[in-house]
């Protein structure tokens, strides 16, 4: 669009300035110094034409950076390929939220089911889980080394404590009908949390920890550029610093397809692990 | 087995009682009175019915039976025992469908034979027998929710029954269902109830229906909740020596003098 802002130059000849390439872009002030210099060094003069900066790819180039992100090998030889980078981002979700589930499962349910276990550790978790994720950034690298592991306790952090509120709630709204009906079945404690109360909220509980795994992906970010920054984040900023813009957005789209199919995916598990929710046979 | 001598015997004994029973409910720190010195007795293999209008505390009545509330005066003693926990002697069937959703039928009917066959092989034979006793024998396999109303409620009587209960404690089991079905299922309860010789305390808010099951029945008043009458159902039972007939003079008569007492029982501000 001519006329509006065009704070650019974008090169059409590079003349004789020698780091100027055709396509690229260039601030005004800088076109003008190079230019003012080249003549003065009687060298082609550079040609260009006002341009705006590109932060917004046009759809057809995303399209293309999406392709091109998978076949454009790392620029230096310790660096990943993209696929390499999500992989990577993969595994850190998956171990983070994995631990999370591991003790925040267990204890939500505790926590819903027993009153004495709520009133010991819900206060503390209520406390903790104001507490940011990403400000235990430097103190997990102090503790866990500059690789995964403070990683992967970022997405802990930030996905354990409201798991444990989530699910003991989860828990909690069990309809006592059948806490009554497996009593006067003679159902002792034990037979109730394991045979009625972990059964009955199953499909809740995983309906929860579908929600919190997306919670996890949005920690990721935060837990990516802590210490030696990893996975699709580091290509994301890597990118955007070489203002490769479309790959910026090609490597958002993947994100986002990336968690649209992992939920699908978990949704139609969901409808294999659980069975009894399937539709009534239309009989009366 | 039961011998027949025994049986007559048994028959004579009180198998379930209240005495002296109160409940205080805690609204707010306010103590409220439900149910105010209840004694009643019911005998082995009596099918009793509990009516009374609604608030009068017949389902914590009942609760207080299964062991699921406790009393706080007095108390419900089965063979003279004094119930304070929910146990295997005392089978429950609620309003609410409450057949466990992530069970099959059989599975259902399994839950309560935990502690007798430990062998899952046994308890599955023994399940199945009783869905099949409920005639849901093609439906062992479905899942609760794949089932009608009716069907969900035999599949309770049947879960209810299969770890051998003394007596039965139903309430208001089937009034979330549609008058056919209802009037099938009762015949069905009277069909095991004849069929096991089992106690039946059974609570409804519809009149015909107690009238139509009970061998006697318990009327309750509202504020607080007591006991104003104790009504014996003297109209012979036909079909079989099951049902009643609801069209017969004597049975407009009960009904009558039911619905008068009931009528009675609640204040004219109500």
């Amino acid at each position: 669009m001519p006329g509006l802002w065009q704070p650019l130059i974008k090169i059409s000849s590079p003349g004789g300035v020698a780091f100027y390439q055709e396509g690229m872009l260039v601030e005004k002030d800088q076109f003008e110094t190079q230019a003012q210099s080249a003549m003065e060094r009687g060298e082609a003069v550079p040609i260009g034409s006002p341009a705006n900066p590109v932060y917004l790819p046009a759809p057809h180039e995303v399209a293309t950076a999406l392709y091109t992100s998978f076949t454009t090998p790392p620029a230096r030889r310790s660096e990943m390929w993209f696929h390499q980078s999500i992989w990577h981002s993969i595994t850190i979700i998956f171990w983070g939220f994995l631990y999370s589930c591991l003790l925040g499962v267990p204890l939500g349910i505790l926590c819903g089911a027993y009153k004495p276990v709520s009133q010991l550790a819900e206060p503390f978790i209520e406390f903790a889980r104001y507490f940011p994720a990403p400000a235990f950034g430097a103190l997990a690298v102090a503790i866990l080394g500059i690789h995964d592991a403070p990683k992967v306790a970022i997405i802990f952090i930030g996905t354990f404590f409201q798991m444990v509120l989530v699910i003991a709630n989860t828990t909690r709204r069990l309809d006592t009908r059948y806490v009554e009906a497996a009593l006067t079945l003679g159902a002792n404690r034990l037979r109730l949390l394991w045979q009625v109360v972990v059964p009955g909220i199953l499909p809740d509980l995983y309906k929860d920890l579908r929600i919190l795994l997306g919670w996890a992906w949005t920690y990721l970010i935060v837990a990516e550029l802590i210490g030696t920054s990893s996975g699709i984040t580091w290509f994301i900023t890597q990118q955007a610093r070489y203002k490769n813009f479309d790959m910026v957005f090609a490597a958002l789209i993947i994100l986002g397809l990336i968690g649209l199919l992992s939920d699908l995916l978990l949704e139609r598990m969901g409808r294999r692990f659980f069975p009894w929710q399937r539709e009534r046979l239309g009989n009366s | 087995m039961v011998t027949v001598e025994t049986q007559v015997q048994s028959n004579l004994s009180v198998k379930l009682a209240f005495r002296n029973l109160g409940k205080t409910f805690f609204v707010q720190g306010e103590p409220k009175l439900a149910l105010q010195n209840i004694s009643a007795e019911i005998r082995t293999g009596e099918f009793v019915s509990i009516v009374g209008a609604s608030g009068c505390g017949k389902s914590t009545l009942i609760r207080i039976a299964a062991g699921l509330e406790q009393a706080s005066e007095g108390g419900v003693y089965v063979e003279n025992k004094l119930v304070t926990l929910p146990g295997q002697d005392r089978g429950m069937v609620f309003q609410q469908f409450s057949l466990f959703p992530w069970l099959t039928v059989k599975e259902n009917v399994m839950f309560g034979l935990q502690d007798q066959y430990p062998d899952k092989v046994r308890r599955e034979e023994k399940a199945l027998v009783w869905v099949e006793r409920v005639g849901l024998g093609e439906f062992v396999d479905y899942y609760p929710n794949q089932l009608s109303g009716g069907m969900q409620q035999r599949v309770a009587i049947a879960r209810a029954l299969a770890p051998g209960p003394k007596v039965l404690l139903m309430d208001e089991p089937f009034a979330a269902l549609d008058a056919q079905t209802r009037s099938r299922m009762q015949r069905h309860l009277l069909e095991i109830w004849r069929e096991l010789n089992i106690t039946v305390v059974f609570i409804t808010h519809d009149l015909e229906e107690a009238v139509l099951l009970a061998d006697k029945i318990f009327v309750l008043a509202p504020k607080p909740g007591r006991l104003v009458a104790t009504l014996p159902i003297d109209i012979p039972r036909t079909k079989d020596d099951l049902e009643r007939d609801k069209y017969g003079p004597k049975f407009e008569r009960v009904f009558k003098d039911l619905s008068a007492l009931l009528a009675d029982s609640v204040p004219l501000d109500q």
